[in-house]
């Protein structure tokens, strides 16, 4: 349990004062590593001598993943970018990538704000106390990804099972399984539809290039699907969550939006929702760092959450400072894997932040910061079960 | 000082536009970069050396004069 939930554990954060690159015991017994600042965090995220391909989690439960691999699933999916390496995976990304860039996603300002404001409607409609996440956070990324990709908007129940099982380590192999699979017979569904009635989206693109199999084209989707929802809902209801505990930056940030890039990239550095399950590389051949010998197919990890509380990188890392250059933060990864969606998230965040500022100036927390449920810290993503808010 | 960059290498992120939008693109079809110019002036030299530093790929380098 985290004393502060928008700060790393403290024991992380003292092994990078102690020692930023140590070894590490995953839980299947394999010895690997771990790093703790941002220099090294960097480093080994942009080193191409490191593969996604790890196929290992320093945090999993050691039974479950046994119990899944005896069925066969296998973790690496084919078409799932980040357990790609080059060539692959640069040819896979640049099919993609174009309905990404900062231009492309900004078209889609329009969409976006409509979907905001209908989403606060229904919330005004309901009156308080909510739970900002199901009321807000979570439709919203969900809506917005429903459009963006062309499928109906009831459609989200269907990824959005399979994101709350993986988010529940109390969840079973078998309800695991059975999500998984649920979940691949939906994408299966849409691929068809995109092949039969094609739309405007990076799906359908890709399905009419022909080149991938369906196996390939069903890994796509769930990248997307997966990555597209709860990683921006959660990002959007801590950063409420933050400024709310903070009222003075809550009103600091409501009084002027023009601080809005440089307040999205510090609350992206300052709460870093990913926490240890998915950062994991593995040495295709022995690498020399810091005159460490890391071995070939040892596996490495490295703590975002730590590397972006550094001291050595960050001045007074430990203070929210909306105005503050944060550029260079690990939030949303780095080298070839970083976050493919980056700027749509930014532009979710943005106008998600601003919406529900102008339409509940008011807004405040309807329990004490510490009584906020927070979710398991193997969770793929690090956020507040529910977040209750209230207005006047 | 001049920039280059090397689009085989190039993943598309999108980090040199975000910290020098005068300098930078995006190409339309798989959002690979464009560089609007290769000449850097004084006024832009900081947003210059933020993008090639926070580049994820390593695609951008600076020539000195």
């Amino acid at each position: 349990v985290r004393a502060d939930p928008f700060a790393p554990p403290d024991a992380l954060s003292e092994l990078r004062e102690d020692q930023a690159l140590r070894r590490l015991r995953y839980p299947d017994g394999h010895l690997g590593w771990l790093v703790t600042n941002h220099a090294l965090g960097w480093s080994v995220l942009t080193d191409s001598r490191f593969s996604t391909r790890a196929s290992r989690c320093p945090v999993s439960d050691p039974e479950k993943v046994a119990a899944l691999a005896e069925r066969g699933d296998d973790p690496v999916m084919s078409g799932f970018l980040l357990t790609m390496d080059p060539p692959e995976h640069t040819a896979l990304r640049r099919m993609q990538t174009g309905r990404f860039t900062i231009q492309h996603v900004s078209q889609k300002q329009a969409t976006i704000e409509r979907v905001a404001e209908s989403c606060l409607d229904a919330v005004e409609a309901m009156g308080p106390p909510v739970d900002l996440i199901a009321t807000y956070a979570a439709p919203l990324t969900s809506l917005v990804l429903c459009e963006l990709l062309g499928v109906p908007s009831d459609d989200r129940r269907h990824f959005e099972r399979l994101t709350a099982i993986r988010s529940d380590p109390g969840a079973t192999a078998d309800e695991d399984q059975a999500a998984c699979e649920d979940y691949r017979n939906y994408v299966r569904g849409v691929i068809e539809a995109k092949r039969a009635d094609p739309g405007d989206d990076v799906l359908s693109d890709i399905v009419a290039r022909e080149e991938l199999t369906d196996d390939e084209l069903a890994g796509v989707a769930l990248q997307l699907f997966g990555a597209g929802h709860d990683t921006t809902a959660t990002q959007l209801a801590m950063s409420v969550f933050v400024l709310l505990a903070n009222r003075r930056e809550w009103e600091r940030l409501s009084s002027d939006f023009s601080m809005m890039g440089s307040a999205i990239e510090e609350l992206l550095r300052y709460l870093t929702i990913v926490p240890l399950a998915p950062v994991t590389r593995r040495a295709r051949e022995d690498v020399v760092i810091q005159d460490v010998l890391i071995r070939e197919d040892e596996c490495i990890t490295v703590s975002l959450g730590t590397a972006n509380r550094d001291p050595e990188k960050f001045e007074r890392p430990d203070e929210l400072d909306l105005t503050r250059d944060s550029s260079g933060h690990l939030a949303l990864g780095q080298g070839r894997h970083m976050c493919l969606g980056q700027h749509l998230a930014r532009l979710e965040m943005a106008i998600g932040l601003k919406a529900l500022m102008m339409r509940f100036p008011t807004l405040d927390l309807a329990v004490a910061p510490h009584d906020v449920q927070m979710r398991d810290e193997a969770a793929i993503i690090f956020g507040p079960e529910v977040l209750p808010v209230t207005w006047s | 000082m001049r920039v280059v960059a090397d689009r085989d290498t190039c993943i598309a992120s999108g980090m040199c536009m975000l910290a020098a939008p005068r300098l930078f693109e995006q190409d339309e079809e798989d959002g690979r970069v464009i560089l609007l110019t290769e000449s850097i002036e004084p006024s832009d030299a900081d947003a210059v050396l933020k993008a090639v530093a926070h580049c994820p790929s390593g695609a951008l380098s600076l020539l000195g004069e």
